[in-house]
């Protein structure tokens, strides 16, 4: 039985998705998951470059993993060798990273303090579990990003282009590695169904295409150690 | 006769309603009154065709085939239909603040969250969360409980502005006896109704509402995607159809 994966067919930073009450398709929705997330890494992979340190660590060794027959969703040896990020050699030089804001209640830019965040989690900072949190639930309930939160002027626009939403999936994926957290887990799918929805849209810079490819293997890796985990197997 | 004095109901005509409406009735814990929000829009929560089955329940039987409607005339509820299907809304609002109980059950369209107009109307409101509070906060909880440790939940609480944060009423964990796949209209509306009647039972018998403070803030969890609930519910049927 075949199943569809509609999740990502919509523009989902235009057309945020609810989730509310969704059909049940059967175990062949796995399948479909596996295979709209296969599309999405080799939309954003090959154009990716810049990947470093622990993130670059991190997709390494997700990716050795990933082509296992054992896997729910796997990913095929073929496909993974084609992929730049296969090799995950250190990249370019990293951009300099502003330190997080005091805490989440003050006024702040959104861009840099994702970066910072994305730092902070590699390096296992134990402050990164606060904005981790900040940001899973800004998200969870408004299905986006906003340029700046905590200004006086009131809510900001959402963001519209890619960089936030990589920054934010790969810092989640990196702060549930190897724990059963299925609350950030859900974060990490509902935004790569964003980042997949747009990947024959938008054409980001490299180290965002990069980073968006990251969280998709990041996120592979997680779902498939999940339903090992609750004993769903192929 | 069965009516308990002082005690309402607003309720909208979703499948948890039908389902609250006959557990009560079966057990002889009808509300004094009911109050029926309407839309004519299909609303989340509503059975659609196909879903209206019957199953057996632990009072004996469930018909979601029943509307909220027939389910109230039958058990004699004196009850009235208001123009809206808005809770916080200013129709809404007024019909509560008029009626005659203190305590309201509220079991309206899912998805709303009650706002401080309705909240602050004088009337208090006793709902049945579908999840073990203070651990399971939020949306579709039943399925991250049943993921991270095999058992559902429910938890009777008032309610206050801060989400599932009410003193707790009465409260329960459930290991499912069959798979996940009804949860939405058989099994969730189910374990409510059961922890619900646990609520009237005790008020009924002490004459006072035995809350306690939850203990400890739990966490908040959001409506759940699609492939963990897959996840649940293939865990489900492995585990109960091996």
């Amino acid at each position: 039985m075949n199943a569809d994966y509609p999740y990502t067919a919509e523009d989902r930073l235009r057309h945020p998705h609810g989730y509310m009450f969704t059909p049940f398709e059967g175990p062949a929705f796995f399948a479909a998951y596996g295979g709209d997330r296969r599309r999405t890494l080799a939309a954003y992979a090959p154009r990716g470059a810049g990947l470093s340190g622990a993130v670059a660590r991190a997709v390494a060794t997700a990716v050795a993993g990933l082509s296992d027959p054992g896997l729910v969703c796997p990913v095929p040896r073929e496909e993974i060798d084609a992929l730049p990020l296969a090799a995950a050699a250190p990249g370019m030089a990293a951009q300099a990273v502003p330190p997080l804001p005091a805490d989440t209640a003050v006024p702040f830019e959104t861009l840099p303090t994702l970066r910072a965040m994305l730092e902070a989690t590699a390096a296992g900072a134990a402050e990164a579990e606060l904005w981790i949190e900040f940001f899973v639930r800004r998200f969870e309930i408004s299905k986006c990003l906003r340029l700046r939160y905590n200004h006086p002027e009131g809510l900001a626009a959402p963001h519209a282009d890619l960089a936030p939403y990589a920054l934010f999936a790969v810092a989640l994926a990196l702060s549930c590695q190897g724990k059963d957290d299925f609350r950030r887990l859900n974060a990490l799918l509902k935004c790569g169904d964003l980042i997949g929805s747009v990947r024959g849209r938008e054409n980001p810079e490299p180290h965002t295409a990069a980073l968006c490819a990251a969280a998709v293997v990041l996120e592979l890796a997680a779902v498939n150690r999940m339903l090992g985990q609750q004993g769903i197997v192929p | 006769m069965n009516a308990l004095p002082d005690v309402g109901m607003i309720l909208a005509d979703t499948s948890r309603s039908r389902v609250y409406l006959q557990a009560m009735a079966a057990s002889g814990l009808n509300p004094a009154e009911a109050l029926v929000l309407t839309d004519p829009a299909r609303r989340p929560g509503q059975v659609e065709p196909g879903q209206a089955v019957r199953f057996a329940a632990p009072w004996g039987e469930a018909d979601l085939s029943r509307d909220a409607a027939s389910c109230l005339a039958a058990a004699g509820i004196p009850h009235r239909f208001l123009p809206t299907g808005d809770i916080n809304g200013p129709a809404a609002v007024s019909a509560l603040a008029a009626g005659s109980c203190r305590v309201y059950i509220y079991s309206g369209f899912g998805g709303v969250i009650l706002r401080p107009p309705v909240l602050s109307c004088g009337k208090r409101f006793l709902h049945v969360h579908g999840g073990y509070l203070p651990d399971y906060k939020g949306s579709t909880t039943n399925y991250y409980s049943y993921l991270a440790e095999g058992t559902c939940g429910a938890s009777a609480i008032f309610m206050t502005a801060h989400i599932d944060s009410g003193p707790i009423v009465a409260r329960r964990r459930f290991v499912p006896q069959e798979s996940l796949l009804g949860m939405d209209h058989v099994l969730d509306p189910c374990y409510r109704a059961l922890v619900l009647c646990e609520a009237l039972t005790a008020y009924r018998r002490l004459g006072v509402w035995p809350e306690t403070a939850p203990s400890g803030e739990g966490l908040v969890y959001y409506v759940m995607h699609p492939l963990l609930r897959h996840a649940a519910i293939c865990k489900s049927l492995g585990e109960t159809h091996a």
